[in-house]
């Protein structure tokens, strides 16, 4: 990556030097930001975050191929959709990707006070940007075109592919990016962090609606189709680029006549934005990116907890220990940028996935009864995401913030867990269990209220019980997960497992009347022992082998050095 | 030392050993605190100080010989421990999301103060501090000194009897930091003891009632800042401290480091 970032840089001198960048400065700041990037962890875990992206890249490509290669769609509509997920998952990367390599302080000292121009600055800044997103583009892009030239083994598909790829990727990293940096230039940095998120939020769970509801719209193996739900926005559809590329590809494989303007337009589209991007870069792009100021927040004025969920919080959590850890979790997954970016959309996924499985299902008409089972199923389906929040829910990305409760007289660190625990379902996991309740209520009315009540309980103690068999590892960062032995694999594995044998047991009850109602009880006392279980998990099997050296100080990695540890 | 009148020490160690692997930390630390007294405890990096304060703080295992921290046996009874000590550590990771009140609450009800307790003694400290207005603010927006202070609150909510000062001043003005140094005198004065350590020679000389030198992992000096420069017949603690760590031979060898490096500058 070194090399290509090499290459690119140089490629573009002739460029930048008349904007007034320095080529061997740009080079030199944006290898120290790719070296760090690839170097970066999460966290204190051990694992590479770009080395997840690019697999996330891959596995999103190969998903996607897989798809196309079952629907066989005709080329421009192959074109258009494969072109869209690179538009898509260019955005995402982007607007991942740019806080911390647009606005990366760390190196911000050195440069503010060496004898570089702003142009140096920002074109480093942008192309560390586009080097890296590229890269976990070229990974999406390359199954899909791996299953295209097996379709079409021709010249001009390969063409096509590229360029369409390459401009597209371009496109989103550039617009993505003048977005970002419209936000930053008009509100106060805080404000425009949280708007950030938002969008990254509001886009997953579009994306993801789109994904549910494209099957039941529009025909994919229709060209017409395709063409038909474009046109209803007739100036979306012609400025929609992943469009464009469709035409391309049909005009090269001879379907179509080219239509000159069509291509120009979908040419200089990048073009513009690359030009928009340096106008809105280039003005105090180094101002900008500072710190925010000290004491931005409101003085004075202590959060508090929402009125309606303490007074159940404190009657489910008696001791003070516990409190905290349901304290500590609810204000740490409210304002963490991760964590918020990683479950937020899954709790309108769940919801989704709820819908779509009732809309689904109501389209057998004569099994879809009063009183039928199939109404708690949406509410089960909730337990399917429960690792992502288990898995994300911490208190902290770096192990060592747990000095804190090291060196608190805490005699069961279990509390801390099961205040955690009761906050992953109070706050995430019955509300968006209760909303696709709501959902098989008014489809079903009153009748189907135990099911539905079943489902939320089974929620509620699975949820709990996840915390205990993963909670080992909690709740400090999932780097200590990989040193119990859990895998990701092995929790899919128990959340598909689990979940099976409680949707199986709710249908195979579902014949007796009143099954459901006794199901809902079972589970909350099943939920309560497994609270009570939580609190008691031994603090030989938290605090002291996550902390074997009981937290760091300076004179920490001096010793350790000192005795060769 | 120890005088027939004094009241219990707030440490007592004795024959303190503890490695990390096959290499011996701290080779027989024996130490005898009394209560109300600013102990300074130095050393170079690598002496076995960290190794030491996390064993008096109850979080290391593994460790041979006896120690006693508030009448309290840390093996034994390291939650009592724990409940009579305060901790400032050096460059503490914080909840970064979390704002200054919320800290201060998370930390007094993990030490089971009352609310009212609690928020009377945030409010009171903060306000020594000049923080009052900073309830609100979050730790990711406050400077190191901010920190520093907000780290000192947490420390003394719970009204401990013995706290653990790793670099206080680290980040402080000179303002902040004088009133620290008085925040100590005053603690040690009112019957509390504070355990310091520090690389800053000047302000330990100045602070602390008595000093101990530690070196590979054993105590090598001990005793009040004039009587460690009497006997070592040296002007201040920084020379006693250079040549008992590194011999006579130290202003020297630091002379010959100096001109190295200016000497790389020459064109």
């Amino acid at each position: 990556m070194l090399i290509l970032s090499r290459a690119v840089v140089r490629l573009l001198s002739p460029l930048v030097r008349p904007l007034g960048g320095d080529p061997a400065g740009i080079s030199a700041l944006l290898a120290a930001q790719v070296r760090t990037e690839l170097r970066r962890q999460r966290g204190a875990t051990d694992r590479n975050t770009f080395l997840l992206k690019l697999a996330g890249g891959l596995f999103t490509g190969t998903f996607l191929a897989v798809v196309l290669f079952l629907l066989r769609p005709p080329a421009g509509a192959w074109m258009t959709i494969t072109q869209s997920m690179v538009l898509a998952l260019t955005v995402f990367t982007t607007l991942e990707a740019a806080p911390h390599l647009l606005a990366d302080r760390r190196d911000l000292a050195m440069v503010s006070s060496a004898p570089l121009r702003d142009a140096t600055f920002v074109v480093a800044r942008i192309l560390a940007v586009v080097v890296l997103v590229g890269v976990v583009i070229a990974s999406q892009v390359a199954p899909t075109f791996v299953v295209g030239i097996i379709r079409w083994p021709q010249a001009e598909f390969l063409l096509v592919h590229l360029i369409a790829s390459g401009v597209i990727g371009l496109l989103g990293v550039f617009c993505t990016l003048i977005i970002y940096l419209a936000i930053l230039r008009l509100l106060p940095a805080r404000k425009a962090r949280e708007g950030i998120v938002f969008v990254q939020i509001l886009l997953t769970i579009t994306l993801f609606g789109a994904l549910q509801l494209a099957p039941h719209l529009v025909d994919l193996q229709s060209e017409a189709s395709i063409e038909a739900a474009l046109s209803r926005s007739a100036a979306f559809g012609s400025w929609f680029p992943p469009r464009h590329a469709g035409e391309w590809l049909r005009w090269a494989l001879g379907e179509l006549p080219i239509d000159r303007a069509l291509l120009l337009r979908g040419l200089l589209l990048p073009a513009v934005a690359g030009i928009g991007l340096l106008v809105i870069a280039s003005t105090r792009l180094l101002e900008r990116l500072r710190p925010p100021e000290l004491g931005e927040d409101s003085p004075g004025r202590r959060a508090r907890p929402r009125a309606f969920l303490a007074p159940l919080a404190e009657r489910l959590l008696p001791d003070p220990v516990e409190r905290v850890g349901y304290d500590l979790f609810r204000l740490l997954s409210r304002r963490e940028r991760g964590f918020r970016l990683r479950t937020y959309p899954m709790l309108a996924f769940s919801v989704l996935f709820g819908v779509g499985y009732l809309l689904q299902f109501s389209r057998f008409g004569s099994v879809w009864e009063i009183r039928t089972p199939h109404f708690g199923i949406p509410v089960y389906l909730t337990f399917l995401y429960t690792p992502i929040f288990v898995l994300q829910a911490r208190f902290s990305d770096d192990g060592e913030a747990g000095w804190l409760f090291d060196r608190s007289p805490i005699p069961a660190p279990g509390r801390l867990l099961a205040g955690m625990g009761v906050g992953l379902v109070l706050c995430f996991l019955l509300p968006v269990s209760l909303v696709s309740a709501l959902g098989s209520l008014i489809l079903g009315g009153p009748e189907v209220l135990g099911h539905v009540g079943a489902g939320l309980a089974f929620v509620v103690w699975a949820t709990l019980l996840s915390v205990a068999i993963f909670g080992r590892a909690l709740p400090f960062a999932e780097p200590f997960r990989a040193e119990m032995g859990l895998t990701n694999v092995g929790i899919l594995a128990f959340t598909l497992a689990l979940g099976a044998a409680a949707i199986a047991l709710h249908f195979l009850l579902g014949r007796l009347p009143g099954s459901e109602w006794g199901l809902a009880v079972l589970y909350l006392l099943l939920a309560r022992r497994q609270l009570r279980r939580l609190r008691e998990l031994r603090p030989r099997a938290i605090v002291q082998r996550w902390f074997p050296a009981g937290g760091r100080s300076a004179g920490d990695s001096e010793e350790r050095a000192a005795a060769g540890t | 030392m120890i005088t027939p009148e004094s009241p219990s020490p707030s440490i007592r160690v004795s024959a303190l050993r503890h490695r990390y692997g096959s290499k011996e930390v701290l080779t027989g630390v024996d130490l005898t605190i009394p209560a109300g007294t600013v102990f300074g405890y130095i050393g170079p990096n690598g002496a076995g100080k960290s190794t030491t304060v996390k064993i008096l703080t109850g979080l290391l295992p593994g460790w041979e010989g006896a120690v006693e921290v508030c009448g309290h046996d840390v093996r034994r009874s390291p939650l009592e421990v724990k409940a009579r000590i305060g901790y400032v550590p050096e460059n503490a990771i914080l909840y970064e999301q979390l704002t200054v009140g919320e800290l201060l609450e998370l930390v007094g009800r993990l030490h089971r103060v009352p609310t009212d307790l609690a928020e009377r003694r945030i409010r009171e400290i903060l306000g020594g501090f000049g923080l009052e207005e900073r309830l609100g603010t979050r730790i990711q927006a406050l400077s190191k000194g901010l920190r520093q202070k907000v780290l000192i609150t947490s420390a003394l909510l719970h009204d401990p009897e013995l706290i653990f000062l790793d670099e206080p001043l680290s980040g402080l003005d000179v303002d902040s930091a004088r009133l620290v140094k008085d925040l100590i005198r005053g603690l040690a004065d009112s019957g509390r003891t504070v355990f310091y350590c520090s690389h800053d020679m000047d302000v330990v000389e100045k602070v602390c009632d008595r000093i101990a030198i530690v070196s590979e992992g054993r105590i090598i000096a001990d005793g009040a800042p004039r009587e460690l420069t009497e006997a070592a017949e040296q002007g201040d603690l920084e020379a006693v401290f250079s040549l008992l760590t590194r011999g006579k031979d130290a202003a020297r060898d630091t002379r010959a480091r100096v001109e190295r490096i200016l000497g790389s500058l020459a064109p």
